[in-house]
């Protein structure tokens, strides 16, 4: 099925017609990561949701990051109360089909602080896309994972 | 895309607004299993990411954000295996991870009360049910 023109569209409708005409999609990455502000914590593993990577695979659905930034930015102030500027997600020009990498390089602009992939200046390595036959699956220790350096 | 405008709906007694319903409406839903593999997600609404932050702990990254973090986001009873009958429950909170709860993402921690308020043991279940409602940006 041909994706409508979905520019001026609030976001939530195109995400419940997505749901409808665009098979699911499971990723074969997952992003392990760690905090640098959370030394403690154990590594965390970023899992893509299906329907948005089909999303992502379609194009013309999902708005450009950039605009998760301006939010956040808008957010992060001591006066925010709530958003005036949510018509970035539904007015800006949807970004076009992306592949696997590309849609995984979006979620980790999007869904993982900065202090992670854009400021952390340390030696140690503290984010790593890997196959999702990498993570392993007993769970006995989970709070002691780290990533192997 | 077809397009059906309707502002009112009417059961032949009482007229509704439409916006009424879309405003009572699930705004997310996550159905999630931390058991059988690392995180399998079952089933979403207006997820982008879920996050396995620690032993029963994820957070829920939203696509569509809210317009402000006073949103309800309910967590329900979960379970630890296919067949389990003991009671377990998913709050939005953490014990692991900072605690998340803004517009666009939500912290959640699952597990079992150990006698007092403050004593939530960490779980790992294999059913992990969420909610949320509230207002969209």
């Amino acid at each position: 099925m041909d994706t409508p023109e979905f520019k001026d569209t609030h976001l939530w409708d195109r995400l419940c017609w997505a749901k409808e005409n665009i098979e699911p999609y499971e990723s074969k990455y997952r992003v392990l990561f760690e905090d640098p502000n959370e030394p403690d914590e154990p590594a965390k593993v970023l899992c893509p949701d299906p329907n948005w990577m089909g999303c992502a695979l379609n194009g013309g659905i999902l708005p450009p990051v950039w605009v998760y930034g301006e939010l956040a930015k808008d957010e992060s102030k001591p006066d925010f109360k709530k958003h005036t500027r949510g018509y970035l997600l539904h007015e800006t020009e949807p970004v076009p089909a992306m592949t696997e990498e590309e849609a995984i390089e979006y979620l980790i602009q999007k869904d993982i602080a900065p202090s992670v992939w854009r400021d952390y200046k340390g030696n140690r390595t503290i984010m790593k896309i890997v196959p999702v036959e990498l993570i392993p699956s007993d769970r006995s220790f989970r709070n002691a994972w780290r990533i192997a350096q | 895309m077809s397009t059906i405008n309707v502002s009112n709906l009417n059961d032949g007694t009482t007229t509704v607004p439409t916006t009424f319903v879309n405003s009572g409406s699930a705004k997310a839903y996550a159905h999630y299993d931390m058991v059988t593999t690392s995180l399998t997600v079952r089933k979403t609404l207006n997820c982008s990411s879920l996050t396995d932050d620690g032993t029963a702990a994820v957070t829920t990254n939203y696509t569509s954000n809210l317009s402000d973090a006073f949103y309800v986001a309910g967590g329900h009873t979960g379970r630890d295996s296919a067949t389990s009958t003991t009671a377990y429950a998913i709050y939005p909170t953490s014990k692991s991870a900072t605690i998340t709860y803004s517009t666009s993402a939500t912290s959640w921690q699952g597990g079992f009360n150990g006698g007092t308020s403050s004593a939530l043991t960490a779980n790992d279940m294999f059913i992990n049910l969420m909610t949320l409602h509230g207002d969209l940006a």
